[in-house]
């Protein structure tokens, strides 16, 4: 079922569709809990580190790079967390663990990452209207990538933007505004925006005046205020009869 | 310490299939399901239960003693009240006495049955999830179509009151956890499951068969039966001293069912029937070379088909057949849901009419049956109406399950010849290598190796090689046909003391001798130490795959002309990055600085391979379309570790659980990509459907 908050003038299909990629295309804390869990037991493997330790240093390392890098794509880096990790440790630059915990979170973070159902269809429907579709998303762009690629959407896309690419994560409406001129579109065009999070996502798209549309499921607030989205919607099922209709008028 | 027991229970599971099992909560059917469950234990008291079960319950918690039975019987209770064994009494007893306590508190005569059919929902709930981790790749839907809503279920355990589902639930329950290779929990529920009904025993002897196909001879099968010993003896022996024990369970009737269908064999002797389909189901099972969990299930369920078309009608009996009819109806779709739902309602009819004394039914305090009561139905030619309805129902659903479900499943069809791999390659160790990871990979006990040159070298190899005289002509007769000019490099670094034309005719006799005789022993790869395409076509023809390995200097592209790529060919080619100087030595076992080179026909696994090595390794890849377009060159870059080959194999390989693998046979580097390739020929080989086969070639 869709949701709407704020009466918009009226609804009209989208020169585009943007959409966030974590916790938006697939869930992703059951993953990231499943591939913390795999870097912990190849650590304590590797390493001998009990689960306490491993975890309290863990949290330790990811903050104090987020702290450095604070919003930015890099912020997000699991290799630099690992690798601080080993080093809050007092194991002096293993950096080959580094790697081969960092090669082991993602992989089982890919295996434990299964599309949201009605993903593919509905990419697949926009395609066929013809409707520009891009990717927004923090994080640098080689994990996302491998995401894609992962997911079978390596060339479903018109256009990726990674926070990489501008040195700051979302809500920077740089970031959209790139997408946008990769679709080759003014920064006026009625989009839509689709993701999870209030701040980054329906905030930062609501600045450049996109129609935004928040995916709720397990954990996901609705936005409050500013962050209010414009609809909210469960299953992607629902969204794409909203587009349905809307072809149809 | 609960914590780190569950992770460990459910690591069998990604997050897909959690999410598949949460879904089936929410499905209209479940909940369905669910609600009439929920009307039935709150509102109808099976007379069975009334009569036998809470009676002996309740003089268990009113004088509790470690033999309840003879306990019950000092009390003058009813020898027939009870007849299942301690895993049962203490599954029930938990919430029934919590009713207990909750009617001596309210001074009232409901709670006690209320928590007693409680125990059944929860056994239930808890079969229907054992099916759906066992049908997981199949339709949730169907699933809750012919199990959680399927009137037999709910009539026998909730309205008859029978308590079969619970040595049900937990015989499953050890199937599942044999399929996740846990084989010490999976004893110990067998024999909770022996415990709970003494009869279940007649499944022990399928287990074993199943985990010995699976596993050959090792050491899971020898903590299976130690558990299993230590379990059945633990949880049974102890009561041996009861004599309570020994008149209400040991002594129960149940077992005098399995010798009362018979054929007199003039006047004294009989033939007893039930043994005899027991054997043959046995045997069945025993047939089944490369058993996968979809044929050990089916042909289980068969067997029990089998019994109860020649038992004396019971109604906890038809509890055997339930789960195994469900799983053949979700896996094989819609057709046969109507003649399971048939079945369904000709069981009960069935139970309603021949059972009349034990099937009084109340809804709140109406009574509604017996039907027999009501509607003067007291007639014989009406009950063997009912029961051969009932009968030949179930012989049509065990016919079926045999014809669709056992032999024209492919992977059935095809596990009776084992699959002739032949590998070559330039280099010794390279070979080497590639064959001892396979044989870690799949077991060595499965796999037979011909290094056929050598063998020819052999003079004494000759006894056994003409074992089969029979066959002598035709050979002699394809001899004849073999070309020469191909076989020319054939001997290139051999010492053969015979001619090339005996050569080649003791190798397809080799291989004739291994696929004639080896049948029935546990050979499921033959693997032959030789060049398939100088090989003569009478020979070709029993290659089911052939794998060619080049340790080259350079990628040789141009050399690879478009006939030397046969179908069910795997090429692969290993090269250094740079070229190497030439005092330096290309060794195999190095692959630092190599790359890997391999093709595909176009549309067979190169999309789904070259996007998993992306994603998973994050190593490099580089495609190129051979000039006739019929082929994709893969050339992989980089190492992979051991755990990204695994992965990529399960992602790559759909029924990778039917092939039994020891997870910790994959290789790290291009090896395990050479495994996930022939791996991937062999799941593919052994799913085709030969029939298909056979209309292309012959
Ligand atoms: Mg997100």
């Amino acid at each position: 079922m869709i949701k709407q908050y704020l009466k918009n003038k009226n609804l009209t299909l989208p020169k585009a569709i943007l959409f966030d990629t974590d916790n938006t295309l697939y869930e992703y804390h059951p993953a990231n809990k499943a591939a913390e869990e795999a870097a912990f037991l190849k650590a304590n493997n590797l390493l001998g580190i009990n689960r306490k330790t491993f975890f309290e240093n863990y949290q330790k390392a990811r903050l104090e790079v987020k702290k450095n890098l604070s919003n930015t794509a890099s912020g997000h880096s699991r290799l630099l967390y690992f690798q601080r990790l080993i080093e809050l440790l007092g194991f002096r630059a293993q950096l080959l663990v580094a790697l081969d915990l960092e090669q082991t979170f993602w992989r089982t973070f890919l295996a434990n990452a299964p599309l949201f159902p009605g993903v593919e269809n509905l990419l697949s429907y926009l395609r066929q209207l013809k409707i520009p579709i891009g990717i927004v998303t923090d994080l640098t762009s080689h994990i996302q990538l491998r995401k894609l690629t992962y997911f079978g959407l390596e060339d479903t896309f018109d256009a990726v933007v990674t926070s990489e690419e501008i040195g700051s994560d979302k809500p920077d409406k740089r970031n959209f505004e790139l997408l946008l001129s990769k679709l080759d579109l003014p920064l006026t065009s009625n989009f839509w925006m689709i993701g999870d999070d209030p701040y980054s996502d329906i905030f930062g798209a609501k600045k450049l005046g996109a129609v935004t549309f928040q995916k709720i499921h397990n954990g996901v607030i609705l936005g409050k205020g500013e962050q209010l989205p414009d609809f909210s919607f469960k299953n992607f099922e629902d969204l794409q009869a909203l587009i349905q209709n809307l072809v149809k008028i | 310490m609960f914590k780190r027991l569950s992770r460990k229970a459910f690591t069998p599971y990604g997050i897909k299939d959690q999410r598949a099992l949460n879904s089936l909560h929410y499905d209209p059917f479940f909940i369905f399901g669910f609600l009439v469950r929920f009307y039935l234990i709150l509102f109808v008291n099976p007379n069975i239960h009334s009569k036998w079960f809470i009676p002996f319950i309740k003089n268990t918690l009113n004088n509790f003693s470690f033999d309840p039975w003879s306990n019950f019987l000092n009390t003058g209770g009813e020898v027939f009240a009870f007849p299942y064994g301690i895993s049962m009494v203490s599954s029930y007893l938990p919430l029934s006495g919590l009713g207990f306590v909750a009617d001596n508190l309210s001074n009232n005569n409901y709670f006690l049955g209320l928590g007693f059919r409680l125990t059944s929902l929860i056994f239930d709930y808890g079969l229907l999830i054992s099916l759906a981790i066992l049908t997981r790749n199949y339709s949730n839907k169907i699933l809750l179509i012919t199990y959680w809503c399927s009137p037999l279920v709910l009539f026998l355990t909730y309205i008859h009151g029978q308590l079969d589902l619970i040595p049900i639930t937990l015989l499953i329950g050890s199937i599942c956890l044999i399929s996740w290779n846990r084989f010490r929990a999976a004893a110990l529920f067998l024999a909770l499951a022996i415990s709970a009904k003494f009869s279940m025993i007649i499944a022990t002897p399928l287990i074993f068969i199943y985990i010995q196909r699976r596993k050959g001879f090792g050491i899971e099968i020898i903590h299976f039966i130690v558990f299993a010993f230590i379990g059945i003896s633990l949880l049974n022996l102890p009561f041996l001293i009861s004599n309570g024990f020994i008149e209400m369970v040991l002594k129960t009737r149940e077992i005098g069912r399995l010798y009362s269908v018979f054929i007199p064999y003039g006047d004294q002797l009989k033939l007893y029937i039930t043994p005899i389909i027991y054997l043959l189901s046995l045997y069945l099972v025993w047939r089944l070379k490369r058993i996968t969990q979809d044929l050990f299930l089916i042909a289980t369920g068969l067997g029990f088909f089998s019994l109860l078309i020649f038992i004396p009608p019971a109604p906890g009996w038809l509890f055997w057949v339930i789960p195994f009819l469900v799983y053949y109806q979700v896996k094989s779709g819609k057709d046969i849901l109507i003649i399971g739902f048939l079945f369904n309602l000709a069981a009960i009819l069935n139970s309603l009419i021949i059972n009349s004394s034990e099937t009084y039914i109340y809804f709140l305090t109406y009574k509604i049956g017996p039907i027999d009561s009501s509607l003067n139905l007291n007639n014989d030619f009406l009950k063997n109406l009912s029961f051969t309805a009932q009968q030949s129902l179930a012989l049509l659903v065990a016919i079926r399950m045999y014809i669709y479900g056992l032999s024209r499943n492919s992977f059935y069809i095809n596990s009776n010849d084992p699959v002739v791999i032949s590998f070559s390659a330039n280099n010794n160790s390279l070979l080497n290598d590639i064959y001892m990871s396979m044989n870690k990979l799949i077991g060595s006990k499965f796999i037979s190796k011909i290094h056929a040159s050598k063998f020819i070298n052999k003079s004494n190899i000759n006894s056994y090689l003409f074992y089969e005289d029979s066959n002598k002509k035709d050979l002699i007769k394809n001899n004849s046909q073999i070309n020469y000019e191909n076989a020319k490099n054939f001997s290139s670094n051999q010492k053969f003391n015979f001619t090339k034309k005996n050569q080649l005719s003791l190798i397809a006799r080799l291989i004739k001798y291994f696929k004639n005789k080896l049948d029935k022993s546990k050979t499921d790869y033959i693997f032959i130490n030789d060049d398939v395409s100088l090989m003569p076509s009478t020979l070709k023809k029993q290659i089911d795959i052939t794998l060619k390995v080049f340790l080259v200097e350079k990628d040789k592209l141009n050399e690879f002309k478009n006939d030397y790529l046969i179908a069910n060919t795997i090429n692969c080619i290993f090269s250094p990055i740079k070229s190497i100087s030439q005092n330096e030595k290309l060794t195999a076992n190095n692959f630092k600085n190599k790359r890997f080179t391999t093709y595909l026909p176009i549309g067979f696994l190169h999309s789904q391979l070259i996007r998993l090595y992306i994603s998973i390794c994050a190593l490099h890849i580089d495609t190129e379309i051979t000039k006739n377009g019929q082929w994709v060159k893969l050339i992989f870059e980089g190492e992979p570790d051991q755990e990204d080959i695994a992965q990529i194999a399960r992602a790559i390989i759909p029924k990778i659980d039917d092939l039994s693998l020891n997870e910790a046979g994959w290789q790290n580097g291009y090896i395990g990509l050479v495994q996930i390739l022939l791996l991937s020929h062999i799941s593919e080989h052994l799913q085709k459907d030969q029939r298909l086969k056979l209309l292309n070639f012959s």
